[in-house]
């Protein structure tokens, strides 16, 4: 392997869609051989407590919760992942999950609320670290 | 060739096909040979251009419209 690539991702939204589209691009790119760095701060690190990601709802057109239910229902007909199991395979092929320490502290939310693949406890410098390094980095 | 590994991704819409890929790529050793079978039809040049990134070979791809089958031999 020559010349490895590197990707982080910010994700500050706990919005279903949203999470979605950051845990596929992070796995999709660690399937690629790429070093992949997510930062969980604000409700991204919702995602990441424990129960957090099934709770997660669209951003739009939620409808009290129907409209994500039926849109769970729609990935399903169609064979897209499900947010825990993308969570479960960017784990498997390596992607580094950082969890925000500003946000645990002002949320509340002790490591043991977090689910296990979460190892990692960060400061924005972390995430620098990982982003001056990067050929992609996103916020999301 | 004889596959030391098979699997499917029949059915599985993006990124799976990739992911499973990857997932069975890592757990092989250097000359084994993987054999993809999938019908998600971008995944067909996804997989063997993300293999090649990571220095594995891509041995042969097949097209069976609408599955194709990619053989694939770990670097």
């Amino acid at each position: 392997m020559t010349g490895t690539k590197s990707m982080s991702i910010i994700l500050h939204s706990g919005d279903l869609d949203k999470a979605m589209a950051a845990f596929i691009l992070a796995a999709g790119a660690a399937a690629k051989g790429m070093n992949v760095t997510m930062f969980f701060t604000f409700w991204g690190l919702g995602v990441m407590k424990k129960g957090g990601a099934d709770k997660s709802k669209l951003s739009k057109m939620n409808m009290g919760g129907l409209g994500t239910k039926m849109m769970k229902g729609v990935m399903k007909k169609n064979n897209v992942a499900t947010l825990t199991e993308l969570i479960s395979d960017c784990k498997e092929l390596g992607v580094r999950f950082v969890a925000c320490e500003m946000t645990m502290s002002l949320m509340n939310v002790p490591k043991e609320m977090l689910i296990s693949e979460v190892t990692e406890i960060g400061g924005v410098g972390t995430y620098l670290d990982a982003a001056s390094e990067g050929h992609v980095n996103l916020f999301i | 060739m004889k596959e030391d590994v098979k699997i499917s991704t029949l059915g599985m819409n993006c990124p799976k096909p990739l992911i499973e890929t990857r997932k069975a790529l890592r757990k092989l050793t250097k000359g084994q040979v993987l054999v993809v079978e999938g019908d998600h039809e971008i995944s067909k040049s996804e997989i063997p251009q993300a293999v090649k990134d990571t220095g594995d070979e891509v041995l042969s791809v097949e097209d069976k419209s609408p599955v194709w089958i990619i053989t694939i031999r770990k670097g």
